[in-house]
């Protein structure tokens, strides 16, 4: 940092946007650490470029559990499970749009993939005043957006929670397998607030990470959860119980979140609009987000361009490094950002324009 | 020692943690022999080729020392490389330590040193493994197969090498002594002491239960051999011999042995995948001399069985990056085989080697691989195992 002839507030401005980097990175290290997760470094040097994904490469997948087989079925060019469920508390926003972009790739890479709709547990967890108008805004919004993913329909099991009978039984076969105690003991005493939620953690979340297992499906085989650091204890669970009933313990691959347009260190929230983009938003309110969105730089451009800014918290970066699939530009950018020579107003319209253009298919 | 360009393996300070001592880049290392000793320029840059080497012991700084030592002294340099084999023959990566050896070897001599360089057979270290042991007749039917072999070796690349057999020198008076030195030396010592920790790092970890059955013997024999010598080119694991070794000169005030360690050695026809999944033999390779190490004597070159046709599959499956950083299977092939193409037209230059030019075009490297094994490897060995 240089800091010759800096205003002393951008200079506080620029240290208390370091300190936000910093409890971040300490954040992201400690649960890998805290958790047993792997470093992807080592798969990152070794993953040739035929087989690389975005999430790998711009660090929005994080850490790893026992990814090893899975990628052993996929240089051998063999078929793999993904299980990625999605609770429709909101319309989908870019956030999910990470994680619908990286199961396109590992579907390209060979994964069958099973989507399941949570709509249960958006009731449970009382996001949904009822299991009807779960189901209603999954027909009418969700299901229609994630269609435009173009995922393989013959490689892609996209269907209700509440609506799967499958599901039903194998989490009623499932949950004798799991006392209360095991589920507070993971979930925390403060996690379960009914009976419902008890079930649906303690069951039901189990049941869909292991249903490609079932023997319907073609029995045990690798399974791969992408999940956020906070689903980490039900993928835990799921290997406990997968060793239990002969079944494969499932990897995990965890993703970070994609951050709140508002707060880098809070993620983007379907209930809180200013924070996020949704997939429908139009050129309007993508442009008014975008504009008043939380940035890596200090007020004053003359300190700016001396300083330099901090990418890695800057939310309308983010938005390009989740999801623009440049390498050269968003080096570029991140580059000039780093240096100072990046304006914001240019970053802005840049990622507008990005954003837009992405967005067009979702309209 | 100098710094390994692969940081994320060997001389990671994570994986060796508190066993580091001295670290100098290669550069550096360079830099600080060149000024004190500026015949041996060459031979620094030579030790530290990123392309050849994984790291030296104590650091090519002291063998540098150690050598100039004993030309004041005008006494023989005695270079070595230990060897076990098993019933699958002769890998190509044995052809490595023969060849780096005799690059050596002849440079000392063009600079004016006494030098004698052994590679040691070690017969009895191969009857000492438990699964070999009903396998007698057959490992000593293979030493002679074996010798013959590496006399033709010896001839074709024109290798100043002597080869000895392990039992012979375990009847020397030498080393004899030496094996008592050590031997009392660890019965002296606990379990817990970092002599085993070392020595436990020497194997495999599915061979340590065996290792420990038989009180580590065929360790102690192998650092009680190596004390006969003054510097030993070997694999990278074989540095825990060695600390273990500086442990006990240190405290009985011996002359430590100078190692130097080559880039591991990998199996072939393996795609990214298997060294993600097998993180010991991303470390560390197989053993090099081992054709059965691992179980994988399918994917690797053994002289007078792989054939050329096996030769090009392998190779053309195989897993090789241009990122400096990770394991690189056809390029150890590759120097391998020009070094062999150097040898047998009696050029004794000390090669030089740019990992980038190299790793540069994956294809090319490929290509130019198959040609040179096959031309200056296989064909020399056909039918010869």
């Amino acid at each position: 940092m240089k800091t010759n002839h800096t205003n002393p507030l951008s200079q506080q401005e620029y240290a208390q946007k370091q300190a936000i980097k910093r409890r971040l990175d300490e954040y992201y290290s400690l649960q890998q650490k805290k958790n047993g997760l792997k470093s992807l470094n080592k798969i990152k040097q070794y993953l040739p470029d035929d087989y690389s994904l975005l999430a790998l490469k711009r660090g929005t997948a994080i850490a790893h559990l026992d990814l090893e087989p899975i990628l052993e079925l996929i240089a051998k060019g063999e078929e793999f499970s993904v299980v990625s469920g999605l609770n429709p508390s909101s319309q989908l926003h870019l956030g999910h749009k990470v994680l619908f972009d990286l199961l396109k790739d590992l579907q390209n890479l060979g994964a069958n993939l099973f989507i399941p709709i949570t709509d249960l547990e958006s009731y449970f967890d009382n996001k949904q005043s009822s299991v009807e108008q779960a189901k209603k805004i999954t027909k009418e919004k969700i299901i229609p957006a994630i269609k435009k993913f173009n995922f393989d329909e013959k490689k892609t099991n996209l269907y209700l929670l509440s609506e799967s009978q499958e599901i039903i039984n194998f989490s009623l076969e499932l949950s004798k397998h799991i006392t209360p105690e095991e589920v507070k003991r993971v979930f925390g005493d403060d996690g379960v607030d009914n009976v419902g939620q008890m079930f649906y953690r303690g069951a039901m979340q189990l049941a869909q990470i292991l249903q490609p297992q079932l023997p319907q499906h073609g029995g045990p085989k690798h399974t791969l959860i992408p999940v956020g650091i906070d689903q980490h204890p039900y993928i835990l669970l799921a290997r406990d119980i997968a060793k239990k009933i002969g079944m494969i313990p499932p990897s995990e691959l965890v993703i970070k979140f994609q951050q709140s347009l508002l707060d880098p260190e809070k993620k983007m929230s379907g209930s809180k609009p200013k924070t996020a983009i949704y997939l429908d938003d139009s050129e309007e309110e993508i442009r008014k987000k975008i504009n008043r969105a939380y940035t890596g730089s200090v007020s004053i451009l003359a300190d700016h361009r001396q300083l330099g800014g901090i990418p890695d918290i800057c939310s309308v970066f983010s938005l390009l490094n989740s999801h623009c699939q440049d390498d050269d530009k968003v080096k570029k950018l991140r580059d000039q950002y780093l240096s100072g020579k990046l304006l914001m107003k240019d970053l802005k319209a840049a990622t507008i324009e990005f954003i837009v253009k992405t967005l067009e298919r979702f309209a | 020692m100098f710094c390994s360009p692969r940081q994320a393996g060997f001389f990671n300070s994570q994986r060796v943690d508190n066993l580091m001592a001295e670290f100098l880049s290669p550069k550096q290392a360079v830099l600080v022999r060149v000024q004190v000793y500026p015949h041996m320029k060459k031979l620094t840059q030579f030790l530290t080729s990123n392309t050849l080497f994984e790291a030296a012991l104590p650091s090519v700084k002291e063998l540098v020392d150690l050598l100039e030592k004993k030309k004041t002294d005008n006494q023989t340099i005695n270079l070595f490389y230990g060897e076990t084999y098993d019933e699958f023959g002769i890998t190509i990566d044995s052809l490595k330590y023969y060849f780096i050896l005799s690059f050596i070897h002849f440079h000392l001599e063009k600079l004016g040193f006494k030098v004698k360089s052994i590679v040691v057979q070690a017969d009895t270290a191969s009857l000492i493994n438990k699964s070999a042991q009903d396998k007698e007749l057959e490992l000593n039917k293979q030493k002679d197969q074996r010798l013959e072999l590496l006399e033709k070796i010896m001839k074709t690349y024109h290798l100043p090498i002597e080869t000895k057999l392990m039992s012979d020198l375990f009847k020397s008076s030498q080393y004899q002594q030496n094996i008592k030195l050590v031997s009392k030396y660890a019965q002296s010592l606990t379990q817990d002491n970092k002599f085993f920790f070392n020595l436990e790092k020497t194997v495999l970890r599915n061979r340590i239960k065996q290792e420990r059955q038989t009180k580590f013997k065929y360790a102690l024999e192998a650092i009680a051999t190596s004390m006969l010598f003054d510097i030993k080119i070997g694999p990278p694991r074989e540095q825990f011999y060695d600390r273990a070794q500086h442990l006990m000169a240190d405290e009985l005030k011996l002359d430590k042995l100078g190692s130097i360690y080559l880039k591991p050695s990998y199996p072939l026809d393996q795609n990214f995948a298997f060294f993600l999944s097998n993180p010991e033999i991303e470390e560390f390779g197989l053993t090099p001399y081992k054709a059965g190490s691992n179980k994988m004597n399918d994917s690797r070159i053994i002289l007078g069985r792989t054939t050329s046709n096996q030769l090009g599959a392998m190779i053309s499956k195989s897993f090789e990056s241009p990122n400096p950083d990770v394991a690189h299977p056809i390029l150890d092939l590759f120097v391998i085989a020009d070094m062999a193409k150097k040898l047998t037209s009696q050029n004794q230059d000390l090669p030089d080697y740019s990992q980038a030019k190299l790793l540069n075009d994956i294809e090319a490297l490929k290509e130019k691989t198959i040609t040179l094994v096959d031309r200056k490897i296989l064909r020399r060995f056909k039918n010869e195992n």
